[in-house]
């Protein structure tokens, strides 16, 4: 399994290096380029653009941009001694060995261009917390409603309670999430106004300054009213999570209830069943746990959602979370920060499927990899 | 898109946009003389005299929660971003030396006055003029130093320092400073080498001066006033940010040197915070909810959704903005379709064409006021125009006399033997917009244009930057690449904010590709206008510039191809309980006067 492990992290090094120049191809691709932020700011002068493309190195040739983007090259340097750092040691190593301080490899992903001051690692760091809550809580409930509605789906297929089942799935399915997430809004907070709009948290909890989700004050209110601040984050989370999971059951359960009327056809279920083995303790046991492989796999496919959240949710109901800092940076032309998600979550990717792949060996005794 | 302010104090902004030619030595009016103007009275001009009172303060204290629907940039507003909504979130937090009230005057914000030359704050001098800066006596920064001339005279250093990157402010005005006098006073005299209209828009904000000097200029808009270390910054104003969440909220708390040395008296809220949500929609039902006090930037197009919501109706206050709807024709293209002749005539034609009556009806329901004038009808220099009526008969004898002949398929062909066939563009994301492009086109088609409507991504292709966008990109304003845009432009208290949208050498095609005007209007007599309000302080003068300059723009001979469709409304959402927010429709934004806010 270990060599296993370590073949596949070899593997992934190139995957990851022409994800990393498809990224980056990208952006130089996107109309606009990194300056078009600036294009309407009327008394912003040739000079003054010129100098920022200076500043941010968007003068030099495009490998060297990718290359000091990367942190294979000395923003320093010239001529071939751009691959070595001011130590002498080859520029990717890490600082602690001489090596370079900046670009990718170092874990410097730039500063935001949008958010002046701020490093993105700072920018990312701060929206993630809130992503993995939201994301966090949506999954949980989703993959608990998926398997149920698919178990309880296959073992009464066919049945009338299938076919509500199935019916619900397609609705919800067919829903778009933007859409989905305003009607919710205008029926719960608009309407009724039982759940706010929008937002993770209520400002007005809190009378004093800087009360916000991770900050100082949030945890001192949290430490001496706990019950309060859980209420008011389930309050902001009720229909995020159920526009999340309206639309994401519906392909799972499906995903379960295949996998599960097959795993029923199997001559060892029918086995437990003649032997006397109850039918919960056949369909949870036997059944469920072989259907649940495929699933598994799926599971590892869905990780990096963890990480960068639900676009369109986050934003219909300004969670301030991943997602929304991805649209929000595409449309301030926050290049750094979209390089920076972009490249986070192909690592996310990349580690999910190898996850998912010794997770099949784990639950899977019949698979080896040795 | 973003809402957008312009570069001086408030001159003119884009809000959003629009689109085909090349470059522009056409002329409309080239050869038009000024009118004569209809000589305003020579009376007593008062710039700074408002009807704004406050009431008294009842009742202080707990949380005031300010919403939007748009992120602002950054705490340099007018220095590094030109978005208004930096100045709704931090235009309170770094004062001016003046703004502008709900009424449209100049009121005194670390100065004690607002000098014109009527009150002789501003003396001229030959060319030039000495302008006196009396600032509030012990007023202080917020971390205890006082604010003096010092400040002043730094920041004009500061702002033409070559290193400046990314400053948005650019050299205008501060480049005919010679000196500032005063030292470590509070009464300065700012010496001009030329005598500069826009002088109130300079030192907007004013910048504290031992603040700039704790690193390089270069490194400013990135080192100082950091998102991520707020509590570092030194500020002026009422409020001063402690935390920006990102995503979410910007938090404030009072600056006690504001409330001890300039307002003195108490802050009218422990704390506030700006929220924005993703959506108007979002932050209205938000308001609803009542988890804002204040909710800001809506206009016309949201009246009727305020209204399905539920919102009460005294929580809405609506007023006419300074902000316009209008089209932006592209002279330069027409030209190079139809020839100097053909392009004048035609132009002519369409201001007849236009019937703005039935855009107003069927695009914002017959609530907005419509317009032929690029200036707010408060600002002291408006004149009363006669607007152009619509007269189809009349458009198509000009076109018929200029030698445009109607084809089989009803449309006009040019004396060139060209098809009268126009590219109509604007934001894709703005439907009203493209609605309204699309009556136009229907409108047009009595006078045999035929006008095709494209909806575009507004950034970057409306209004992608001369080396951001490709030459050819289908109607990028920059480069010319269309015939008429939809956008709006924000009108602000300074005529001078108009300088860089109609002066000839501001057409984008020229020069360093930074100009505004679109439109490639060039010209002469209203380039010399234009010099002479550069170069004019008295109030009374000013005027009766501007008087002969909208008589140039709303003179249909003179084919000036801009065509104002309607005022915006301004509309603000705000608790009952709230007092002395005053919509105030000028660039200054709603959170101009919250030094005044309590809640009671």
């Amino acid at each position: 399994m270990t060599r296993y492990i370590v073949r596949r992290l070899v593997g992934a090094i190139p995957t990851l290096f022409i994800i990393s120049i498809l990224i980056y191809g990208f952006v130089l691709l996107a109309p606009g380029g990194p300056t078009a932020a600036f294009a309407m700011n009327a008394k912003m002068t040739a000079e003054s653009r010129a100098l920022i493309v200076h500043r941010w190195g968007l003068d030099q040739p495009i490998p060297v941009q990718y290359c000091r983007w990367l942190g294979v090259c000395n923003p320093d340097g010239q001529g071939l001694g751009i691959l070595v750092s001011n130590s002498g040691v080859p520029y990717f190593l890490p600082a602690a060995v001489g090596g370079g301080n900046n670009g990718v490899l170092h874990l410097d992903l730039g500063i935001s261009s949008s958010k002046n001051g701020v490093p993105v690692t700072e920018v990312i760091g701060e929206h993630f917390p809130r992503t993995l809550m939201l994301a966090g809580v949506a999954l949980v409930v989703w993959l608990t409603l998926a398997l149920l509605l698919g178990v309880i789906s296959a073992v009464k297929r066919y049945t009338k309670i299938d076919g509500a089942i199935t019916v619900f799935n397609y609705v919800a399915y067919s829903f778009p999430t933007f859409w989905l997430g305003l009607l919710l809004i205008i029926i719960f907070s608009s309407a009724l106004g039982w759940l706010p709009a929008g937002g993770m948290w209520d400002v007005k909890l809190d009378p004093a300054p800087g009360f916000y989700f991770g900050s100082s004050e949030y945890w001192s209110f949290f430490s001496q009213h706990p019950l309060a601040v859980l209420a008011d984050l389930a309050s902001h989370l009720i229909l995020p999570v159920a526009t999340l999971v309206a639309v994401s059951v519906a392909g799972d359960s499906r995903f379960v209830r295949a996998s599960m009327i097959d795993a029923l056809r199997q001559d060892f279920v029918r086995t437990a069943g003649a032997k006397g083995v109850t039918e919960r303790r056949v369909i949870f046991k036997h059944a469920l746990r072989n259907a649940l492989l495929p699933v598994v796999t799926n599971i590892g496919l869905e990780l990096p959602f963890l990480f960068t959240g639900a676009i369109a949710t986050e934003t219909v109901f300004s969670w301030p979370g991943m997602g929304k800092l991805f649209i929000d940076s595409v449309g301030k032309f926050d290049y750094p920060v979209v390089m920076g998600i972009s490249v986070i979550t192909a690592l996310l990717v990349v580690g999910g499927n190898l996850l998912a792949d010794i997770v099949y060996a784990i639950v899977d005794p019949r698979i080896s990899y040795g | 898109m973003r809402k957008r302010l312009t570069v001086l104090l408030a001159i003119a902004a884009i809000v959003t946009s629009a689109c085909t030619s090349s470059s522009a030595t056409g002329t409309p009016g080239a050869t038009t003389k000024p009118s004569v103007a209809p000589s305003p009275t020579a009376v007593a001009i008062d710039i700074s005299t408002t009807n704004y009172k406050p009431e008294a303060v009842t009742k202080t204290g707990g949380k005031l929660v300010m919403a939007e629907w748009q992120e602002p940039v950054t705490v340099w507003w007018n220095e590094y971003d030109n978005s208004a909504t930096d100045v709704e979130a931090f235009g309170f937090s770094l004062w001016s030396l003046w703004s502008a009230t709900a009424d449209y005057k100049y009121y005194p914000q670390l100065a004690t006055t607002v000098p014109t030359v009527l009150n002789g704050g501003v003396v001229l001098k030959g060319d030039g003029m000495d302008e006196t800066i009396t600032m509030r006596p012990g007023a202080m920064w917020s971390d205890g130093q006082p604010i003096t001339c010092d400040d002043l005279a730094y920041q004009v250093t500061w702002q033409m320092d070559a290193g400046q990157v990314g400053n948005i402010q650019g050299h205008l005005g501060w480049e005919d400073i010679t000196s500032v006098d005063g030292g470590s006073g509070t009464t300065c005299v700012v010496h001009f080498a030329k005598q500069y209209e826009g002088y109130l828009g300079l030192w907007s904000p004013l910048l504290p001066k031992h603040y700039l000097q704790t690193v390089s200029v270069a490194d400013a808009g990135t080192k100082l006033y950091a998102a991520n270390n707020l509590k570092a910054g030194v500020y002026s104003g009422p409020y001063m940010p402690t935390s920006w969440a990102a995503g979410a909220e910007i938090d404030y708390v009072p600056n006690p040197q504001f409330w001890s040395t300039i307002k003195k008296s108490t802050a009218g809220f422990d704390s506030v915070v700006f929220k924005y949500y993703d959506s108007s929609a979002t932050e209205m039902a938000g308001f609803k909810n009542a988890e804002t006090d204040v909710a800001m930037n809506y206009n016309q197009n949201d009246l009727a959704a305020m209204t399905t919501t539920g919102i009460n109706q005294a929580s809405i206050d609506s007023i006419d903005g300074t902000t316009y709807e209008q089209h932006s024709w592209n002279y330069a293209s027409l030209k190079t379709k139809f020839g100097d002749a053909g392009a004048k005539a035609l132009m002519t034609a369409l201001h007849y064409a236009y019937d703005k009556g039935a855009i107003n009806q069927r695009i914002v329901g017959g609530i907005a006021v419509t317009t032929c004038n690029f200036n707010s009808p408060l600002v002291w220099y408006y004149k009363e125009l006669t607007c152009p009526t619509t007269d189809v008969a009349k458009a198509n004898q000009i076109l018929d006399a200029a030698g445009f002949t109607t084809g089989a398929d009803g449309v006009r062909v040019a004396p060139n033997g060209k098809a009268v066939e126009l590219l109509g563009c604007t934001s894709k994301s703005r439907t009203y917009r493209v609605n309204t492009l699309t009556l136009l086109a229907s409108q047009l088609q009595q006078i045999g244009v035929k006008l095709d409507v494209k909806p575009v991504p507004t950034v970057p292709d409306l209004f992608g930057g001369w080396t951001e966008q490709g030459a050819d990109v289908p109607c990028n304003t920059t480069h010319g690449n269309f015939d008429v845009a939809e956008f709006a432009w924000v009108a602000g208290l300074d005529p001078l904010g108009i300088y860089l949208l109609y002066y000839s050498t501001y057409d984008p095609s020229q020069g360093d590709h930074s100009g505004v005007n679109y439109i490639r209007v060039n010209n002469p007599a209203l380039d010399q206008l234009l010099d002479q309000l550069k170069r004019t302080v008295d109030l009374n003068k000013v005027r009766t510039i501007m008087f002969q300059i909208q008589d140039i723009y709303v003179n249909p001979d003179n084919a000036f191809p801009e065509i104002p469709l309607y005022y915006w409304k301004t509309v603000v959402l705000k608790n009952t309980a709230m007092h002395n927010v005053v919509n105030n429709a000028t660039s200054a934004t709603n959170s101009w006067n919250i030094e005044d806010w309590f809640k009671a």
